[in-house]
C-alpha cells in the first residue's frame, strides 16, 4: 500500500516535471507571438507580459520537489562530502528533517493567505485582473509536494541508518 | 538588537545551515522564516513572506534565465556548439597551445550552458585533462585553462548569473549584458595571448603533435557553414538588445528559435534532443529560482534588522576613498567565494552593497560587471576556491596535487585580476557599449 501511494507521488512528480517543461515552451511561444505581432503588425498583446511572468512561478514550483528527488538542488557539499558515509546520511537526515519543517510551515501559511485572498475576492491590480488566491496558491502546492518528498528521503535516510551495510542500500524512496 | 548582534546571528546561522548541506534555497528560507516570525509579528509575516516569495520571480527582468539557458541547451545536444569548436580547431593547425585554447573555449561553452563553474570545471576535468596529458600537456596548460574558462564564461552573453545579477542589482538587464560584452572579449585575448606566447617561450608546457592537414576549401566551407550563422544569430541576439529592437527576453527567445532552425538545418535535431534540452534548461531554471525564492526576504531583513544601514554608516564614517572601499569589497567577496558558489555570494551580499555601491557614488552599471567578474574570479582563489576542490576530485588519484592546482590556476587568476584593474581604472571599457545603447 506505501509503495503505491509513494509510486502514485513519485508520478505525479513526473507530471510536474513534464508541465514545467511545458511550461518553458509556453512561455516562449507567448514572446515569440508578442515580437511577430508587434513588429509586423504593430499590435501589442499587452496580457503576454503578465502572464509570462505568472508562468515563471509556475515553472519554479513545478520543478521544486521534481527536482529534490534528484538531489538536483545547489548546495554546498565539499564539507559533507568529507565525513564518512554514515555521518553523510545523519546530516542528510537532519537537512531533510530542517526542509520538511520549512515547507510545512510555508505550505499552511499559503493555503491560509491564499484562503484569505480569496474570501476577500483580491483580484490582481493589473491588465487580466485574476484571482491573486488562484495564482499565489501554487506556493504551497509547490511546497507541499516538497514536504512530502522531504519526508520520503527523512525514511531513506532511516533505512539507510539501519541497514548493516550503509554501501549496499541503494533503494530509492 | 545592536545591528552587529544581528549580522553575526544572521550570517552565522546562515554559514552553519550551508556548512551542514542543506540546499541554499532553503537555508535562506529558514532564515527568513525564523526572521519574520521574530521581527513581523508572527502568522501575518509569514504571510507577507509568502506574497514576497510569488513577487520574487513573477518578474520580467528574470524571464531571459531560462530562455538563455535554453538556447545553450539546444545549442550543446544538437551539436552545433560541438560543430564550432571543430571548425575553431581546424584553423587552428599546430598553434602553439592548441588544445589549451580549445579547453578555453569549450569551458566557456559548458560553463554558460550548465550555470555552475563547479560543475562545468568537474565535468571538462574528467574529459579533457587525461588527453590532454596523454599528449604531454603540462598542468599549467591543461587544468589552468579549463578552471581560467569558468570566468570568462560569466562574462559572456548569454549568462544567466549576469542576468540575475542585473535583476538583484536593479540594473537594466539589456544594458548589463552589452556593457559585459568587451570585458569578455578583452578576457578571452588575454587568455589566448598567454597561451600563445607561454607555449612559445616553453614548449615543452604543450608539445606539438601531428595534426591532419585539413585544406583550405574544408575550412573556409566548415567556417560558412558552422561558425557564419551561430555568430549571426549571436550577434543579432546582443544588436536587438543594443539598438532597442527588442527586450532581452525577446532576443533569448529569438536566439533560442535560431538555434532551433540552425540545428534542424545541420541534421542535429530531433524530438529526443529538443526534450533533452528542455529537460536540462527547466532543471537549471529552477535550480537558479528557487534561491530566488528562497532569499526573497532576505534583504529586507537585513535592512529591518538595520545591518544594510550600520555597514553603510560604518564605511562612510572610515572615510576611505571610495577605490579603498571598492578593494575591500573585492577581497570581501573574494573571501566568500572560497567556500559559496557564485549565486549564493550574490543573494548574500546585494542587497547590502548595492546600498554602499550608491553612498559611494559608483555607477551601478561598472560595480556590477566589477563584482560579477569578481564572483567568478572568487572560486579560482587558492587556497581554497571551490573549483580547485572540484577539478582535484575528479581528476585521477595522486595525478595532481593541490599545490600543482594552485600554481596552474595562478596565471589565470592573474588575467582575470588584470581585467578587473582595466574595469577600475579604465570604466569606460564597460560602459561605453551601453552609451551606444537606444
Amino acid at each position: 500500500m506505501t509503495k503505491r501511494i509513494v509510486a502514485i507521488f513519485h508520478s505525479l512528480l513526473t507530471l510536474m516535471g513534464v508541465l514545467g517543461k511545458l511550461t518553458i515552451v509556453m512561455i516562449s511561444l507567448l514572446i515569440l507571438l508578442e515580437v511577430i505581432s508587434l513588429k509586423l503588425f504593430n499590435y501589442s498583446f499587452n496580457w503576454v507580459l503578465e502572464l509570462t511572468e505568472y508562468l515563471l512561478v509556475f515553472l519554479t514550483l513545478f520543478g521544486a520537489a521534481w527536482l529534490l528527488r534528484q538531489d538536483g538542488h545547489i548546495r554546498f557539499d565539499l564539507l559533507i562530502n568529507r565525513f564518512n558515509v554514515k555521518n553523510q546520511v545523519i546530516f542528510g537526515i537532519i537537512n531533510s528533517i530542517i526542509g520538511f519543517l520549512i515547507s510545512i510551515t510555508i505550505t499552511i501559511s499559503g493555503f491560509i493567505t491564499s484562503w484569505g485572498l480569496f474570501q476577500r475576492g483580491v483580484k490582481t491590480e493589473t491588465m487580466l485582473q485574476l484571482p491573486r488566491s488562484l495564482l499565489i496558491v501554487i506556493i504551497p502546492i509547490g511546497f507541499l509536494f516538497l514536504a512530502i518528498q522531504f519526508s520520503l528521503n527523512i525514511i531513506a535516510g532511516a533505512k539507510k541508518l539501519r541497514a548493516k551495510d550503509l554501501a549496499k542500500v541503494t533503494e530509492d524512496i | 538588537m545592536e545591528w552587529w548582534l544581528s549580522l553575526v546571528l544572521i550570517f552565522g546561522s546562515m554559514f552553519i545551515l550551508f556548512s551542514i548541506g542543506l540546499p541554499i534555497a532553503f537555508a535562506f528560507l529558514s532564515i527568513n522564516i525564523i526572521g519574520v516570525i521574530f521581527l513581523w509579528n508572527g502568522s501575518s509575516g509569514l504571510n507577507q513572506l509568502v506574497l514576497n516569495m510569488f513577487n520574487s520571480i513573477s518578474t520580467f527582468s528574470l524571464l531571459p534565465i531560462p530562455m538563455f539557458i535554453l538556447m545553450g541547451e539546444i545549442m550543446f545536444r544538437t551539436g552545433l556548439g560541438l560543430k564550432v569548436f571543430e571548425t575553431i580547431g581546424k584553423w587552428m593547425g599546430k598553434v602553439p597551445g592548441r588544445l589549451s585554447i580549445v579547453t578555453v573555449g569549450s569551458g566557456t561553452l559548458f560553463a554558460v550552458l550548465s550555470g555552475s563553474s563547479v560543475a562545468s570545471t568537474s565535468l571538462l576535468g574528467s574529459l579533457l585533462v587525461p588527453d590532454m596529458q596523454k599528449r604531454g600537456y603540462s598542468h599549467s596548460m591543461s587544468v589552468g585553462p579549463i578552471l581560467g574558462s569558468a570566468g570568462l564564461a560569466s562574462m559572456i552573453p548569454p549568462t544567466a548569473l549576469g542576468v540575475l545579477l542585473a535583476s538583484l542589482a536593479s540594473i537594466p538587464v539589456g544594458h548589463f549584458l552589452v556593457a559585459i560584452v568587451l570585458p569578455g572579449i578583452i578576457l578571452a585575448f588575454l587568455f589566448l595571448f598567454y597561451i600563445i606566447i607561454r607555449c612559445s617561450l616553453q614548449p615543452h608546457l604543450a608539445p606539438s603533435y601531428e595534426v591532419e592537414d585539413i585544406p583550405l576549401v574544408e575550412k573556409i566551407t566548415d567556417t560558412i557553414k558552422y561558425i557564419l550563422p551561430l555568430s549571426i544569430v549571436i550577434f543579432l541576439l546582443l544588436g536587438f538588445i543594443i539598438f532597442g529592437i527588442a527586450t532581452p527576453t525577446q532576443s533569448a527567445v529569438l536566439g533560442a528559435v535560431g538555434t532551433l532552425l540552425l540545428s534542424f538545418f545541420y541534421g542535429g535535431f530531433s524530438w529526443a534532443k529538443i526534450w533533452d534540452s528542455l529537460t536540462g534548461a527547466f532543471r537549471s531554471s529552477v535550480m537558479i529560482l528557487m534561491i530566488i525564492i528562497g532569499s526573497t526576504t532576505f534583504g529586507q531583513l537585513l535592512s529591518y534588522t538595520g545591518i544594510t544601514q550600520g555597514l553603510v554608516q560604518l564605511l562612510n564614517g572610515l572615510e576611505f576613498h571610495p577605490i579603498v572601499i571598492l578593494i575591500l569589497i573585492q577581497i570581501l567577496l573574494l573571501m566568500l567565494g572560497c567556500f559559496m558558489e557564485p549565486l549564493s555570494i550574490m543573494m548574500i551580499t546585494l542587497p547590502v552593497l548595492m546600498p554602499i555601491a550608491n553612498t559611494m557614488g559608483y555607477d551601478p552599471l561598472w560595480f556590477g560587471v566589477i563584482i560579477l567578474l569578481n564572483m567568478q574570479i572568487a572560486t579560482i582563489t587558492p587556497p581554497f576556491g571551490m573549483d580547485l576542490f572540484a577539478i582535484k576530485g575528479v581528476m585521477p588519484k595522486n595525478s595532481i596535487t593541490m599545490t600543482e592546482i594552485y600554481i596552474a590556476v595562478l596565471p589565470f587568476l592573474l588575467l582575470n585580476l588584470l581585467l578587473m584593474v582595466i574595469l577600475v581604472v579604465f570604466p569606460s571599457v564597460s560602459l561605453w557599449l551601453p552609451s551606444l545603447m537606444k
